[in-house]
C-alpha cells in the first residue's frame, strides 16, 4: 500500500533531520503505518490509489418488486426486479470504472460460470456520477434505462479509487467543496508526530498529564497511563479530525 | 544520517564518508560502484538514481579512500517539486558479487528558488 507520508518528512517535522538516532528512525517507521491506518479508518476509505473488485450489491436490495424463479446455468435462481438504479461503490473517491459485469444468477463470483457474459458499456448501460472531472466522491454508479439486480453479489465492478502519491504531494484541489487533498498528508504527518511523541514519552519514562496538584508544599500527581488514555487506536486527536472532517465519508 | 537543503535547479556538491556498520571507515575499491538515490515514500522509481559508472559528473570517489563526492547539477533538481526526499548512498561491492550495501542515509530537502534567467548574460 502506498504511504501517505515519507519517513523523512516525519523526522523533519520532529526536528530530527540530521540527529535522528537508529531508535528514532525505527520508531518513525513504526508509527507511520499506524498513524495512516488511523486516518484511513476515520475517513472510511483507503485514500491512496488502487484497483478494486467488488461484488454488489453487498446485500439483497429491500425494494425487489417482482420475484421470479428460474433455472439458469443448471442452478435454481431467485430473480426479480428492483427499482434501484444506483449502486454505491465502497471505496472513495472513485476515479474510473474498468469494467462492470451483470449476472443475475451469479454468487459473488464463486459460481462456475459467474459473469461469463459481456461487460456492460460505460455511457450506454451505466454512468459514474463524477463530482468533478475524474473524481466521483459519492461513489454512485447509475444504471441507464434500467435497474440493477436486487440480489446480492450479482454485479461485478472493477474500478480505480483513491489518489496517487503525486496528487497528494501536489495538493490537487479535487476534494469535496474544492478542498485540497494535501489535507491527507497534513493529517497523517500530524498524527504520526503525536504518535511518535506518545511512544517516545512512554518509553523514556515521561509522566502523563497532571491529574491533580496543590501549591502549599508543592505536589502534583501524573497519570500513569497517558498512552492508554490518549491512544489513537481508539480516538484521533481533535486537531487531526479537524483537518479530515471535510473528507469523512458520509454516504453508504 | 545527513540532512541537506538543496535549492531546486542549483548546483550543490558535498562529500560523505563511507563507514561500515560498526561506524569504522570502509575504503572503496576500484571495481566498486557508488550509487545515490533520491526518493519519496515506498515508491518503486526514485526521483534520482545516479551511479559512479554512468553519472561521473554526479558521483565520484577515489579508490582506496572512503571519500565520496556527490554533486547535484542544475538539471538534476530543476524538475523536482520542492519537498522532503529521502536519500541513500550505497556501495555495490565488487568483492562480494556486487552486493549492494547502504553506507549512508539521509534527507534532502529540495527548496524553492527564484524563477527567471540563470545564465551568465556577459
Amino acid at each position: 500500500m502506498t504511504q501517505i507520508i515519507d519517513r523523512s518528512e516525519l523526522l523533519i517535522a520532529l526536528g530530527l533531520g540530521s540527529t535522528a538516532t537508529d531508535a528514532d528512525v525505527a520508531l518513525a517507521e513504526l508509527v507511520i503505518p499506524s498513524a495512516e491506518a488511523s486516518i484511513r479508518s476515520f475517513v472510511g476509505y483507503t485514500i491512496t490509489q488502487a484497483t478494486y473488485t467488488h461484488y454488489l450489491p453487498s446485500r439483497n436490495l429491500d425494494y425487489g418488486i417482482v420475484r421470479t424463479y428460474e433455472v439458469i446455468n443448471n442452478r435454481l435462481t431467485v430473480n426479480g426486479t428492483s427499482d434501484a438504479d444506483i449502486l454505491f461503490l465502497p471505496e472513495r473517491p472513485v476515479r474510473s470504472i474498468t469494467s462492470i459485469n451483470e449476472d443475475s444468477s451469479a454468487h459473488f463470483g464463486q459460481g462456475g460460470s459467474d459473469f461469463s457474459g459481456a461487460n456492460l458499456t460505460g455511457g450506454t448501460d451505466y454512468e459514474l456520477q463524477y463530482t468533478t472531472s475524474g473524481v466521483c466522491w459519492n461513489g454512485i454508479v447509475r444504471r441507464i434505462n434500467g435497474t440493477w439486480p436486487y440480489r446480492a453479489g450479482t454485479v461485478k465492478v472493477v474500478y480505480v479509487a483513491g489518489f496517487t502519491a503525486a496528487e497528494i504531494d501536489a495538493g490537487a484541489v479535487i476534494g469535496p467543496g474544492q478542498t485540497s487533498i494535501r489535507a491527507f498528508r497534513d493529517a497523517a504527518l500530524l498524527a504520526a508526530v503525536i504518535k511518535f511523541k506518545q511512544h517516545k514519552n512512554y518509553y523514556d519514562g515521561v509522566n502523563g498529564p497532571v491529574t491533580s496538584e496543590r501549591l502549599g508544599r508543592w505536589g502534583a500527581s501524573y497519570s500513569q497511563n497517558s498512552v492508554a488514555t490518549m491512544s489513537m487506536t481508539t480516538q484521533l486527536p481533535d486537531e487531526v479530525k479537524d483537518i479530515l472532517q471535510p473528507f469523512v465519508r458520509m454516504s453508504l | 544520517m545527513f540532512q541537506l537543503n538543496v535549492p531546486r535547479g542549483r548546483k550543490v556538491s558535498w562529500t560523505v564518508q563511507v563507514e561500515d556498520a560498526a561506524g569504522d571507515d570502509s575504503t572503496i575499491a576500484s571495481g566498486d560502484v557508488v550509487r545515490f538515490k533520491l526518493y519519496r515514500r515506498n515508491n518503486s522509481t526514485p526521483s534520482l538514481d545516479l551511479n559512479s559508472d554512468d553519472d561521473t559528473s554526479n558521483v565520484a570517489f577515489t579508490a582506496g579512500t572512503n571519500d565520496v563526492t556527490l554533486t547535484l547539477l542544475q538539471a538534476n533538481t530543476s524538475g523536482l517539486t520542492p519537498d522532503v526526499y529521502s536519500a541513500e548512498v550505497s556501495v555495490v561491492d565488487s568483492s562480494e558479487s556486487d552486493a549492494i550495501k547502504q553506507v549512508e542515509d539521509g534527507i534532502v530537502v529540495i527548496t524553492a528558488t527564484g524563477g527567471g534567467d540563470v545564465d551568465n548574460p556577459a
